[in-house]
């Protein structure tokens, strides 16, 4: 560390912010559920819950009815993390490997789950295969079966969660099947082995450490889900949904809510230490930064059959739960009036002229308006901290900085609704009391969202040479100089990349925020849930269409606005060395 | 610009730990206003790290650090008066050449208008008027290694820091440039030290020479003592190849001493306080001459030979071990397997005492 | 650059008294932003700066005080240089955690913790959140950490 003041001053106040909105919380949650209403230390209802067979009983294993919810979240995130992989990898063997038609419309997939708000793919579930749903009405009517209540429940929350999770193991897997070195593969080739003996023997387990990688952000994704489980759970829940009804249902235990946050945390960070300690002991690394010329080995064909076989249905499966969407929000009443109307966006989002001035009359706006300034006032804070954080570690050596970047890291594994929940048990006393403010939500979303702007940013700044920051201050500037000057302009595209990102997010997520509206600030998740608890399927699913569009508009926007730059001097910028490194910390992407 | 400050630089005992690393032990070193003093030795050796503690780019673990009889050892990077250039050129790649200039003159405390001006007079001080309105990546390597030199340059500094300057052109561009920095440094006067590991280099442009070894300061002179009177068989090695042989000194006279290696006697020019006993000697390999003819009082006999255009290389199998010879006649180059005499030329040979 | 490290230093200063004797000390119900409390200040007790919350039994704050007195007097008793810097640091530290403490185990009724209780009695009036005074002190001694730190060449 150099005798820098600004420096110095940013790690502090960062370690400060970051022990004060991600730490502290979790200490208060660990620390509620020890304690009685009054605050006094009461172990009792720790005992009690971390005891209850409800959480931890096996019984499904012995002919009982069901386990308890721990389990059975923990057998829901196995089962969606491994179709989610084994999908994934499908897809991705099919964009690079093969002749396939529509591989650009392919890599669109992968922007769908972050422009769905998460309880959307269940809510066109429903629609879909619910006791009213289009397709279940189509095969009652075709074979008089009662197909009933199948869909609400584990299952319906697997495929929900296969169908969100799927692009994200997509993306994971194009960067690891494209990473596997061509020329192992024709070496394999040239050592007399055929398509299968080399798919099987060499790309395969070359693919391993990303199949891991993958499987395991699956599990973390699944174990986290909010929207999805409580859109199509019923009485079936999962551990974040037994976590909000602990909180808002009936009998409000909020110890109980606390235990239940501690195993889910339990869970994914256990998920995530294994990523790590998987990660750094097989890293293959075929990306070597020297070009590698050469091509991939063809697929085997009856290989390349079956890909089809699981990809393209599952393409037109994507494709109907979009429609559904679009087309839900035009209808009059789903399941029994199918004729179309404009009646819902209306109610959302009319405007009329009143006096001389607009009124927003819509139900819809004012959550909307809500949303769109957190996010709008979230998102720069949030790029802001993050590319300073990405600063920090890649360029300044200070005591604790590695255990600062771990930390960080982990925070991205902490489920939303362990946020949600810790965060109302921190801020609601004092020393700081936040609670009902738009300021808990703004701060939900910087430190949830932080951890991507870190990584963008250190990859991004990884292909910086240092040396180009060091010539900055041996000429006489100073860390704010050097940094307004020579990193930002240089890091422009990663910059615009964390805005959007954090602003999408703000947008889409409901796991944390549904514990942190109020009356004076809702946001539109949490006031969709609210309608769709209240069965109003059409003005949800149209709101949550126009939040799609929203979407797609800035992210369309932001491709534009990139696209347009003009990407000078990449020579002078990018070295091998560390194009390898951002491309591992793209792998590493948890 | 011709009147650049000319700072003296002074290391006081001064560490470096990197963790549990020592990259430098203890140097002390210093250096006179306005000469060009090269560090000197193999990847490793702390040379860089020297710079760069000069520089402010890194912290001594102890030790003070003086520019211009200023203690700076604590002094931030942003506000020593020093400049350097470096390996990279780490030009900043979205500013054009002039600005790139002008940014060091602007984060001084210059206007605009002002920076440029002296801005301008730095491109022409390094033939490059004209160019400033280019990008860093429209430029040849060169050009690149100029603006970057310039760059350095208008900043007045005290002390000029070059660290590896050289080694991103190519080998004929390297010898034109070496020239051009020491004839820029030449006339304006100004202070430079100037890594480098490549030792053709630091002869040609050093006024003095510090060799280093892991972290430690090897030997340090003007480059003429450094190849012809090297201390230690590290330096006579990395001075240029030399053969190490086994001797024995047999009498020293007034600048000269008498040495014996197998049955060769030779009487060599030495300034330093040889005694006689045992000691080793350096040769240069094109400081060896060989015969044809077995019978001699240092015989040897041809292992390998490679012609190489303008001279011969060969090894050469002596009871002592291998040696390497250069050899200029190319005209009848010897076999493998020629048993030959080795005699030693005047030049190219030195007493190595330590 | 002896006089920009403590240009730095007096601008905290500024800042920090601002905390101690304008601003409210605890936090403001219908929100700081809102600036009702601008014009309420005066006949509300709550809203006090944090200099006037001594009179109304909360004491304790005038350690907090002291500490930001002890680093005034370092920076002008000492000159800019590797001590002082540490001493700043050390003041800064002893402030923040002096803050957490007290915020942590001081609440609305008293003592948040039994053995505040055992050890100096039972506490009459607690205190709310933290308010703008409250907040901008604290960075204000993560400032003279920074500061320090950085004058010390850490």
């Amino acid at each position: 560390m150099k005798g820098d003041a600004f420096t110095v001053g940013s790690i502090i106040l960062l370690i400060a912010l970051v022990g004060v909105f991600v730490f502290y919380p979790i200490i208060s949650m660990f620390a509620g559920s020890f304690q009685d209403f009054d605050g006094s230390f009461n172990p009792d209802g720790f005992i009690r819950n971390i005891q209850d067979p409800a959480i931890w009983s096996l019984d499904c294993v012995i002919g009982g009815a069901r386990c308890g919810v721990a389990w059975r979240t923990l057998f829901l995130a196995v089962m969606t993390a491994s179709a989610s992989t084994l999908l994934g990898l499908a897809f991705a063997l099919v964009a690079t490997r093969t002749g396939f038609p529509a591989k650009k419309g392919l890599r669109l997939l992968t922007v769908l789950p972050i422009i769905t708000p998460p309880f959307v793919i269940g809510l066109a579930l429903t629609m879909m295969l619910g006791r009213s749903g289009l397709v279940t009405g189509w095969i009652e009517a075709l074979t008089g079966i009662e197909l009933g209540r199948w869909l609400y429940g584990l299952t319906g929350i697997w495929i929900a969660q296969v169908l969100s999770f799927t692009p994200i193991s997509f993306l994971v897997l194009i960067g690891v099947v494209e990473g596997v070195s061509p020329s192992m593969e024709e070496a394999s080739q040239t050592l007399r082995a055929g398509r299968w003996r080399t798919f099987r023997k060499v790309s395969l387990p070359l693919m391993a450490p990303g199949l891991a990688n993958a499987f395991l952000i699956g599990f973390i994704e699944s174990m986290a889900d909010f929207g999805n489980p409580l859109v199509l759970g019923g009485s079936h829940g999962v551990l974040s949904t037994e976590i909000f009804f602990a909180v808002v249902g009936a009998q409000t235990d909020p110890s109980r809510a606390a235990v239940l946050a501690i195993i889910l945390l339990t869970f994914t960070l256990s998920a995530f230490m294994l990523q790590r300690v998987w990660l750094a002991g097989r890293n293959f690394a075929t990306v070597t930064g020297k070009g590698d010329s050469g091509k991939h080995a063809a697929l085997p064909g009856p290989l390349v059959a079956l890909l089809y076989a699981i990809v393209v249905p599952w393409i037109i499966f994507t494709l109907a739960v979009y429609g559904m969407i679009i087309f839900g929000g035009f209808v009059t009443t789903w399941g029994l009036d199918h004729t179309l109307t404009l009646e819902h966006y209306a109610r959302g989002f009319s405007v009329e002229w009143r006096e001389g001035a607009l009124a927003w009359t819509g139900v819809a706006w004012d959550s909307f308006w809500t949303t769109m300034e957190i996010a709008l006032i979230a998102a720069p804070l949030t790029a802001a901290v993050g590319l300073l954080t990405a600063y920090l570690i890649v360029r300044q050596n200070f005591f604790g900085r590695n255990a600062f970047e771990f930390a960080l890291m982990m925070s991205f594994a902490i489920p939303g609704t362990v946020i949600g929940i810790s965060y109302i048990m921190a801020f609601n006393l004092p020393p700081i009391e936040m609670t009902g403010t738009a300021l808990i939500l703004i701060a939900c979303f910087v430190f949830r969202n932080m951890p991507v702007g870190v990584r963008g940013g250190v990859a991004a700044m990884s292909q910086l040479d240092k040396s180009l920051d060091e010539a900055s201050i041996t000429l006489g500037a100073g860390s704010p100089r050097t940094i307004r000057r020579v990193i930002l302009p240089l890091l422009r595209p990663a910059i615009m990349a964390a805005l959007v990102y954090s602003f999408v997010r703000a947008i889409t997520s409901i796991s944390a925020v549904i514990f942190l509206v109020s009356a004076k600030y809702n946001m539109a998740t949490a006031y969709i849930v609210g309608l769709v608890e209240n069965g109003e399927y059409g003005i949800a699913i149209a709101y949550s269409s126009v939040l799609i569009l929203v979407m797609i508009t800035v992210i369309g926007g932001f491709q534009l606005l990139v696209g347009e730059r003009r990407l000078r001097r990449e020579n002078a910028v990018s070295r091998p060395a560390a194009k390898k490194r951002a491309q591992s910390s793209l792998e590493a992407k948890a | 610009m011709s009147n650049s400050q000319r700072g003296s630089v002074r290391f006081r005992n001064v560490r470096k730990d990197f963790g549990s690393f020592t990259a430098i032990h203890d140097l002390d070193l210093e250096i006179e206003p306005g000469t060009l003093v090269t560090l000197l030795g193999p990847s490793g050796c702390g040379k860089t790290t020297t710079l760069r503690m000069l520089a402010g780019l890194e912290t001594p673990s102890a030790g003070t650090i003086e520019i211009g009889g200023h203690d700076v050892t604590r002094l931030p990077a942003n506000e020593r008066d020093v400049a350097m250039v470096f390996q990279s050129y780490a030009l900043f790649p979205h500013m054009s050449v002039l600005d790139n200039v002008a940014y060091g003159l602007e984060a001084g405390g210059q206007s605009k208008a002002e920076a440029r001006e002296n801005a301008h007079a730095g491109l022409a001080l390094v033939g490059l008027e004209g160019y400033g309105a280019r990008l860093p990546a429209e430029l040849s390597g060169g050009q690149q290694q100029r603006v970057a030199v310039a760059r350095a340059l208008v900043l007045e500094p005290q002390v000029l820091l070059l660290d590896e300057p050289l080694s991103n052109l190519d080998a004929r561009l390297r010898r034109r440039v070496r020239t051009e920095i020491r004839e820029l440094q030449q006339r304006l006067g100004f202070t430079a030290v100037y890594v480098t590991h490549d030792q053709e280099e630091a002869l040609a442009v050093s006024d003095r020479i510090v060799v280093m070894e892991s972290g430690l300061v090897a030997q340090e002179g003007p480059p003429r003592e450094l190849y012809e009177e090297p201390a230690s068989e590290f330096i006579a090695d990395f001075m240029g190849e030399a053969n190490v042989l086994a001797c024995e000194v047999l009498n020293i006279a007034e600048g000269s001493a008498t040495v014996q290696v197998g049955g060769l006697q030779h009487t060599l020019p030495t300034r330093k306080a040889a005694r006689p006993g045992p000691a080793k000697l350096a040769v240069r390999a094109n400081a060896i001459r060989l015969e044809a003819g077995g019978n001699a009082s240092l015989p040897g006999r041809i292992q390998s030979s490679a012609y190489l255009g303008d001279h011969v290389e060969y090894e050469v199998e002596l009871d002592t071990g291998t040696i390497f010879v250069v050899d200029n006649a190319t005209t009848d180059p010897l076999p493998p397997a020629t048993d030959v005499s080795i005699g030693f030329r005047d030049r190219g040979i030195a007493l190595i005492t330590a | 650059m002896m006089t920009r490290e403590n240009r730095r230093l007096d601008l905290t200063f500024g800042l920090g008294l601002a905390a101690i004797c304008l601003l409210p000390w605890y936090r403001v119900e219908g929100g700081f932003f809102a600036l009702e409390w601008v014009a309420e200040m005066a006949g509300e007790p709550d809203l006090y700066p944090g200099l006037l919350q001594l009179f109304l039994g909360r004491f304790w704050l005038l350690i907090a005080f002291a500490l930001f007195a002890a680093a005034i007097a370092t920076r002008f008793t000492m000159p800019a240089g590797t001590a002082r810097g540490a001493r700043l640091a050390l003041i800064g530290a002893i402030g923040v955690g002096f803050m957490a403490l007290q915020g942590l185990a001081i609440t609305f009724w008293g003592w948040a913790w039994g053995i505040g209780d055992a050890l100096f009695g039972p506490l009459d009036p607690g205190q709310p959140a933290f308010g703008a005074g409250a907040v901008i002190l604290s960075l204000g001694f993560l400032a003279f950490i920074a500061y320090g730190l950085a004058e010390r060449g850490a």
